[in-house]
């Protein structure tokens, strides 16, 4: 089974490729969901579940075992928005986990479910730097949440994502038909005397032979 | 200098076992800050994520912002996020001020790079609300150094002691913009074994 975590509405979640069949919209746009609040219950007393009852404790309760876990998200400054983050640290609960060393780091062991995998949508890039960032957080969230195999994709806006036009390259060498062109400052443009030039570049300098 | 110590984590503090390593390292954070000439200080405490005007308020009336914070699922808590996303926009709003933004976690199991993802995360938000990001702490151990108390430069918290002297020089402006991350000096299985009486602990408090 697959669980989708998402902060678009559930029909748009639906559309998105794999997601008619086998799969479970637990979190979507609309739906109230409180943030972790650190009592640290579920990692005691009440291991394995979490403390504040509310509607996605409920779907949480219910929930068994899955295989893949697909987050769709705007990337707000490299990570998730606080709606599906928000869900994510409550479903981490359900996993059980437990530190243990693992390849020379401490890292959590999920004993809830096997070993899943690990599907991550972000839209709304803005820029470069976020979008790393980004890539570097889904690369610490497999560790974390000890998944088999992870993909992340990236769409420049949620129209695109809708479409299912990926961004491949940069933001810069690949505008979108739905986003505005980026503007490219103009102290960056190329001056055409030359000034402005490291000396090395400069189209008068001398070649010095190395 | 006027520093704004802001604790993003949810924990109230309601006894011995709710101290949250946010707050402890904030508080070690202050006999550091006293260094570089920050001597004032506003406390502020993010619970749910709200952002009133008074508290726009007092941080703008601030120099330095020191953010602490838990790291959940190697990223922001969520009303964290929140939290930000209201500031930044206010800041938008109110024009661009002169503010310095640094930022420690806590919560990582031993090793400090954890946090790495969710240090470049507040540098990003600091770009994008047109502040200055100065400094980046992660702190590795963080269950057990809530508990331990505000001990920086002492026994198991020996490389913290360092750290911090360096993030509160990077953090003023003092020293050039710096990522540091740092780990208790003891061995992992004892962390491991003191993260579990923790969690025992827990098990049996009511």
């Amino acid at each position: 089974m697959k669980i989708v975590m998402g902060d678009i509405s559930e029909e748009e979640l639906r559309s998105l490729p794999r997601n008619r069949i086998n799969t479970r919209i637990l979190v979507h746009e609309g739906m109230r969901i409180y943030p972790c609040i650190g009592c640290m219950d579920c990692f005691g007393r009440r291991a394995g579940r979490c403390a504040i009852r509310d509607g996605l404790t409920d779907e949480l309760d219910r929930l068994g075992y899955f295989e893949e876990l697909e987050l769709v998200s705007a990337c707000l400054y490299g990570g998730f928005s606080p709606r599906v983050k928000g869900a994510l640290d409550r479903l981490f609960a359900y996993l059980r986990p437990v530190a243990e060393v693992r390849k020379g780091e401490t890292r959590f062991a999920t004993q809830g479910v096997g070993k899943i995998d690990l599907v991550l949508r972000f839209y709304d890039i803005r820029s470069e730097e976020e979008r790393k960032t980004a890539y570097d957080y889904a690369g610490l969230l497999e560790k974390t949440l000890n998944a088999e195999e992870s993909t992340v994709l990236f769409y420049r806006t949620k129209a695109d994502l809708l479409a299912g036009r990926e961004l491949r390259g940069t933001l810069i060498d690949e505008p979108s038909e739905t986003a505005p062109a980026l503007e490219v400052p103009a102290e960056a443009a190329f001056p055409e005397t030359g000034e402005g030039f490291p000396e090395a570049l400069s189209p008068d300098a001398e070649e010095v032979g190395v | 200098m006027k520093a704004a110590l802001i604790n993003g984590s949810p924990r109230i503090g309601i006894d011995y076992m709710d101290v949250s390593a946010s707050q402890t390292l904030l508080t070690m954070s202050k006999r550091y800050l006293r260094k570089n000439h920050v001597h004032d200080y506003e406390e502020i405490h993010i619970k749910t994520g709200e952002l009133t005007e008074k508290t726009l308020e007092t941080l703008m009336g601030c120099d330095v912002w020191l953010l602490a914070f838990p790291i959940y699922c190697g990223g922001i808590p969520a009303h964290l996020l929140r939290f930000l996303k209201a500031i930044e926009e206010a800041v938008h709003k109110s024009g661009s001020p002169e503010i310095l933004v640094a930022a420690m976690t806590s919560g990582n199991l031993y090793e400090g790079e954890n946090s790495s993802a969710a240090l470049s995360m507040i540098a990003n938000w600091a770009k994008a609300a047109e502040l200055r990001f100065t400094a980046g702490l992660g702190v590795g151990g963080g269950p057990v150094l809530a508990l331990h108390g505000p001990y920086a430069g002492f026994r198991h918290w020996r490389s913290l002691g360092r750290a911090m002297s360096q993030f509160a020089e990077s953090a003023t402006g003092n020293g050039p913009p710096n990522m540091i991350f740092c780990s208790p000096n003891m061995r992992r299985r004892t962390m491991l074994i003191r993260l579990s009486r923790i969690f025992r602990r827990k098990w049996r408090a009511l």
